[in-house]
């Protein structure tokens, strides 16, 4: 069986690792199920150096050593990628995840040292190329969902399709990571529940959206891909508003949340899903019913919601959190909710501007965004509503719209930048521009991704950067008369806009859903 | 905690041990590598980091080349 070294790269190196990386660790888990031999290098935990990374390397004789991660991983995974080849130059590398899976082509081209990329859901593909690699197999071409090397030419396969029950995968492959680090950077500033966590884990309910946020990326794993070939003939991904909605059952994810709390005694759950009332919303609105009560059946619930008491360091059980959508939550399953344990959720409220909010594919309203904080706050839960200027849009008008609504709503928000990354459709619809701004350089702006608290591309029609920067901090802090100075000053002025659109071969504005396999998926030991 | 670097199913070969704890730099080349990240993380009013060690600018000598 295949001898298989994962490393996770680090990420946004100015924070302390604070979230085992999900989807590895779950691959993890399926290669070892499968029989293979897998170590596991956390690069993100131990932020050691270079030369830690080329003992790694050279610590076995790996078969294979794999790599993957968001985008935002790529300066990482490039170095790595590099050094891997160097000290381990019989290993046969690949790679996949979201920064692959946006741009395949480009990036087996920027990175040479990669031998096959998987594109979108690996869950079948991963566990198939290792046994292919067991059985000396190296004619990748009917592999659905990978991306190969023909000489040195990258060639991409149909797609593969999404596995259509969620439910068939194992748990993460936890214990390959150094929980104690994790757990150790367990607070968060988000709610008192979360502040006051000393053992907090992430865990995933559900895969995919609905929603079309133009912003937004999913990158195969919710039916949004295809592949087609292009004008040349060339194989190429091309993401959709088509879904492929699917989320475990309620049952799976409090058994698996259950085994935490008994054997790693975990405080606190962090759903990292896209979008929790999207699911909820899918299911009829059962979903969220039925999790709260299968949480609260399980003895999940933290005392403190069953006793009705102010939550403080005595309290037992598992708080959790997760994020929401001012338009498809209830009041009913907020309360629900805030029984289970549910301490805060993420509301990417984005803007108070009426135009931009219709332009954004979000499905909200200046009225929903208003009053979800009331009605989030009501259920006892806490609300983080995310905001983000520079949209193509972004104006004068529409920060003061920000602003008087912050202001009212008693919100402080140093705002995201609005970021073209890789896979979202403004990505592709700004690639042009994005390169442009770059010096005619992809790749750097690649590699200058971070997390959208500083300006990368501008996708912005009438700011540069140099303006969205001084309006972010004039939201912040809240300050009219620094706008209409701002304001004032540019009335008239004929500017040069850095950003302007145009349609790509690799998005496609409708709904052309990917398939699903037919299963029953053969992801347990066989 | 274990010092392995390493987490798996098998033994390997050799072992990758945590010589150091992360958080802590050894050598003077750790120390002012950690002291740039912290500085710049921390920019802002009176807090200025300067990242030359040796400055080979002389504004007279490119001014006699122009």
């Amino acid at each position: 069986m295949a001898k298989v070294l994962f490393i996770n790269p680090v990420i946004r190196e100015e924070d302390n690792p604070k979230h085992i990386p999900y989807g590895m660790a779950l691959l993890a888990s399926i290669a070892m199920s499968r029989g293979h031999q897998v170590q596991m290098y956390d690069a993100n935990a131990w932020r050691k150096g270079d030369d830690v990374l080329a003992e790694v390397c050279r610590a076995d004789d790996w078969d294979v050593i794999a790599i993957g991660g968001l985008t935002t991983a790529y300066n990482f995974i490039k170095k790595t990628v590099k050094i891997a080849r160097r000290e381990s130059p019989k290993s046969f590398i690949m790679a996949g995840g979201g920064f692959l899976t946006a741009m395949p082509l480009e990036i087996m081209e920027w990175l040479p040292e990669i031998d096959l990329g998987i594109v979108g859901e690996a869950f079948e593909t991963f566990p198939e190329v290792l046994d292919m690699l067991d059985a000396g197999e190296r004619d990748f071409s009917k592999t659905l969902g990978v991306v190969y090397r023909m000489g040195e030419a990258p060639k991409l396969t149909p797609v593969r399709p999404n596995i259509p029950d969620l439910d068939v995968l194992p748990w993460p492959a936890w214990d390959l990571f150094p929980l104690d680090i994790y757990f150790k950077n367990s607070q968060l500033l988000f709610s008192e529940e979360a502040f006051t966590s000393k053992r907090r884990i992430d865990v995933n309910g559900s895969l995919g959206c609905g929603l079309i946020c133009r912003y937004c990326w999913h990158l195969g794993t919710t039916g949004d891909m295809v592949v087609e070939a292009d004008e040349h003939g060339n194989n190429d991904v091309r993401f959709t508003y088509g879904r492929n909605i699917r989320y475990h059952s309620a049952a799976y994810i409090t058994k698996m949340v259950k085994h935490l709390f008994e054997n790693y005694q975990i405080d606190f759950a962090s759903f990292i899903d896209e979008n929790l009332m999207t699911m909820d919303a899918a299911s009829g609105r059962t979903w969220i019913k039925e999790l709260c009560e299968a949480w609260i059946a399980a003895g999940l619930q933290p005392t403190c919601r069953r006793d009705g008491v102010p939550h403080d360091e005595t309290c037992k059980g598992v708080h959790w959190s997760g994020t929401s959508h001012a338009t498809l939550h209830t009041p009913q399953g907020l309360a629900l909710m805030f029984k289970a344990g549910c301490s805060h959720l993420v509301y990417g409220l984005e803007t108070f501007d009426p135009g931009l909010l219709r332009d954004l594919g979000k499905g909200s309203t200046v009225p929903n965004n208003v009053s979800s904080v009331k009605i989030c706050l009501d259920s006892g839960i806490k609300p983080l509503p995310n905001i983000i200027i520079g949209f193509p849009d972004e104006s004068f008008e529409t920060i003061r719209n920000d602003i008087k609504a912050l202001v009212r709503l008693g919100i402080h928000a140093k705002p995201h930048f609005a970021t073209p990354y890789p896979g979202s459709e403004w990505y592709y619809t700004y690639k042009h521009s994005i390169i442009e701004q770059y010096g005619g350089n992809l790749e750097s702006f690649i590699l200058d991704l971070g997390d959208a608290t500083k300006p990368t591309a501008v996708i912005s029609h009438q700011f540069s950067a140099v303006e969205l920067i001084g309006l972010q901090d004039i939201v912040l802090k809240r300050d009219l008369r620094l706008l209409d100075q701002a304001e004032r000053h540019f009335a008239g002025a004929k500017l040069n806009p850095v950003a302007q659109p145009r349609s790509s071969f690799n998005f496609v504005p409708k709904k052309i859903k990917a398939p699903v396999a037919a299963g029953p998926e053969k992801l347990l030991p066989r | 905690m274990s010092d392995n670097l390493l987490k798996g199913n098998f033994k390997t070969k050799r072992e990758v041990k945590d010589a150091a704890p992360a958080s802590v730099a050894t050598g003077a080349e750790a120390i002012a590598e950690q002291l740039k990240k912290r500085a710049l993380a921390s920019l802002g009013g009176s807090m200025i980091y300067v990242d030359r060690t040796v400055l080979d600018w002389d504004p007279d000598q490119e001014a006699k080349k122009a």
